[in-house]
């Protein structure tokens, strides 16, 4: 049994799970207990009476606050799941694509944790998270980041709808880097574009789609096209932290760690330079994320 | 959170800055003996840009902080479990960058069961002094000049400050980059304009003494486009004339005010006077610092080159005093970008 501490920073939301993985299962290379949870629901405890599963999570709106919320939620959270820090082995967090200041707290946050009780970590992508949260779906999966300045950063999956749910043992170790999950197959990986790139490759696409994210949906006016379904859900169209220890139990069971040390956050653009606290977009230094 | 912290036995703080373009660690025992202090200066990421680029620093202290506090602990032969808190710089500075270093150190403090301080950075200039100098008495007046900020304090007792003036404009350490940057000189520009300094004729130009008389603040904004006057209509001054020229312009109003403010009717005399901040590090200043409290028989204090930059050690100083105070600060205490001086709690 290992104990896994979420940390989820990427948008406008702070979240903060635990959860904890039978590490037989993930001896194996089989996955955790998928099939017992609920991604956005996080009260979980299997029909047989174990503790797999999410034990407590929380995710709430934050505009610029990450870093006064983090540290308190993760107490509150381990309290609620009748846990302390020392009984968690392993540190799992959303390095981005997403807000630059929020990422930087959330690896900072857990970069120290693991750093502090020398621990392994795991890093997911947001675009991965959003993926695997909404991988129910058959189709393509589009996961949209607000990358701010009016561009999105995105990537493109293929779910079989996790069809492999109740078939725990089948084709996890096949599934390798691309996979974001036992049904999630990368197609395209996380990139930068404008809303009108982006409509573009999603004409592209055969099969129907499903775009989620937190950026400007409006932006994807595709009503003359019925295969692409928006997700108007506001909590799927957030990375969960739930999601986050059923992913990283995933990838932790795939020998996918890393060193606290080698944590980075995908920021997909060169910093500003702008020494005059000044940028191109009108914002003050400071509201830049 | 334990708070079981007494002074009945040696205590060791971890200290953490990043509130500008230094990744630092520190381990302090007792808030006055180093037993090691790390510094990964990023000057030479942002020397290509002229300035502190904010989203260059906040990526480095990112990468950098966690390798830091390695070599620290391991440099103070430190077991995590020996420590009693955690202190960390959460303002005034840079958002991004305060941002990583309160981040990491709150995870500590949490991972580690430790006392969580959130230090101003400020007050962590000013403690530089106890560390270096554990006597320096109290009541005293400190100038704090750097890069981003100039300032007169009077500190009564730890924890007990109160704001005399400072800058309305330009820091003094940002008018030597600007003047620097008239001159052609490289970033930063104050140790460049302190070096010629040396050259030239400190009496060739005779540049303003912005409010040299007029109570404890501070403006040299007016002094920096007086230099960029002078070399539109004179553009074969030497450069190290111009250099000296306009460092004594900005030594003499420190100094002055420093010494009115020490020699101010009180109270409670003013017992001694101590400089502080990456400004103190230039070496007329010290000098003439140096001589007006021997002038007026004050004593005096001048950091050591690596305590005038940016550094965890008196952060962890700081920090220390502040938690047998105050006691610990909550770990959702915000970051301060413009924490200023006034505002601190204590006195």
């Amino acid at each position: 049994m290992t104990a896994i501490l979420a940390l989820e920073t990427a948008t406008d939301m702070v979240g903060c799970a635990v959860g904890i993985t039978d590490d037989s299962s993930a001896a194996s290379g089989g996955s955790v207990d998928i099939a017992n949870s609920q991604t956005m629901n996080p009260a979980i405890g299997s029909d047989s009476g174990n503790q797999l599963g999410v034990q407590a999570a929380m995710l709430v709106h934050s505009e610029r606050s990450h870093g006064e919320m983090l540290a308190p939620m993760i107490q509150a959270v381990l309290a609620e799941a009748e846990m302390s820090i020392t009984d968690i082995g392993l540190v799992a967090v959303d390095c981005g694509p997403g807000r630059y200041t929020g990422l930087r707290v959330g690896i900072a946050t857990a970069a120290a944790l693991a750093y502090a009780r020398s621990l392994p970590v795991v890093a997911v992508s947001s675009t991965e998270l959003l993926a695997f949260g909404a991988r129910k779906f058959c189709g393509n999966i589009v996961p949209v980041v607000d990358a701010r300045r009016g561009e999105a950063f995105f990537a493109l999956y293929k779910s079989n709808g996790d069809k492999s749910n109740g078939d725990k043992s089948t084709g996890d170790k096949s599934t390798g880097d691309k996979s974001a999950g036992d049904s999630l197959t990368e197609i395209a990986p996380v990139s930068i574009a404008t809303p009108l790139q982006l409509k573009q490759q999603l004409m592209q696409l055969e099969d129907r789609s499903l775009v989620l994210g937190d950026f400007t949906l409006d932006s994807f006016d595709t009503s003359t096209d019925s295969s692409t379904q928006i997700s108007a859900s506001y909590c799927e169209n957030r990375p969960s932290p739930s999601s986050l220890v059923m992913l990283a139990a995933q990838k932790a069971a795939a020998g996918q760690v890393l060193e606290p040390s080698e944590l980075r956050p995908l920021y997909l653009r060169r910093p500003d330079i702008n020494t005059a606290g000044r940028n191109t977009t009108g914002r003050k230094k400071a509201a830049v994320l | 959170m334990s708070q079981n912290t007494t002074m009945s036995r040696p205590s060791l703080v971890l200290g953490i800055e990043t509130s500008c373009d230094e990744t630092a660690a520190a381990v302090v025992r007792d808030g006055t003996e180093i037993l090691a202090s790390v510094v990964s200066s990023q000057t030479a990421m942002h020397a290509e840009h002229g300035g502190v680029v904010p989203e260059v620093a906040s990526r480095a202290h990112l990468e950098h902080l966690l390798p830091v506090v390695d070599e620290t602990l391991r440099k103070a032969e430190t077991d995590p479990q020996a420590l009693d808190a955690i202190a960390a710089t959460t303002g005034p500075g840079l958002v991004g960058a305060l941002l990583v270093g309160a981040s990491a150190g709150k995870a500590l403090s949490l991972a580690w069961d430790l006392p969580f301080v959130a230090v101003n950075h400020l007050h962590g200039h000013i403690y530089g002094a106890f560390l270096e100098e554990p006597d320096v008495a109290m009541p005293l007046v400190a100038l704090l000049v750097s890069g981003g900020h100039t300032m007169l304090i009077e500190m009564h007792a730890h924890g007990d400050y109160k704001l005399l003036g400072q800058t309305r404009d330009d820091a003094a350490g940002e008018a030597f980059d600007k003047v620097a940057r008239l001159l052609d000189l490289g970033y930063p520009g104050g140790p460049e304009i302190d070096r010629l300094a040396a050259q030239g004729n400190s009496e060739a130009v005779q540049f303003p003494r912005p409010m040299l008389n007029d109570g404890y603040d501070f403006s040299f904004s007016g002094l920096k486009t007086a230099v960029a006057n002078h070399l539109q209509k004179h553009p074969d001054t030497p450069t190290p004339d111009i250099a000296a020229s306009f460092q004594a312009a900005v030594v003499d109003v420190l100094v002055a005010k420093t010494t009115r403010a020490v020699e101010a009717t009180r109270s409670t005399p003013i017992n001694s006077m101590v400089l502080a901040g990456g400004v103190a590090a230039n070496s007329e200043l010290r000098s003439r610092f140096a001589e007006a409290a021997e002038r007026i028989g004050t004593p005096y204090f001048l950091p050591s080159r690596s305590m005038c930059t940016d550094n965890a050690a008196m952060i962890a100083a700081a920090g220390w005093q502040q938690l047998k105070l105050q006691g610990p600060s909550p770990l959702n205490t915000p970051v301060a970008p413009s924490w200023g001086f006034a505002f601190v709690g204590g006195g």
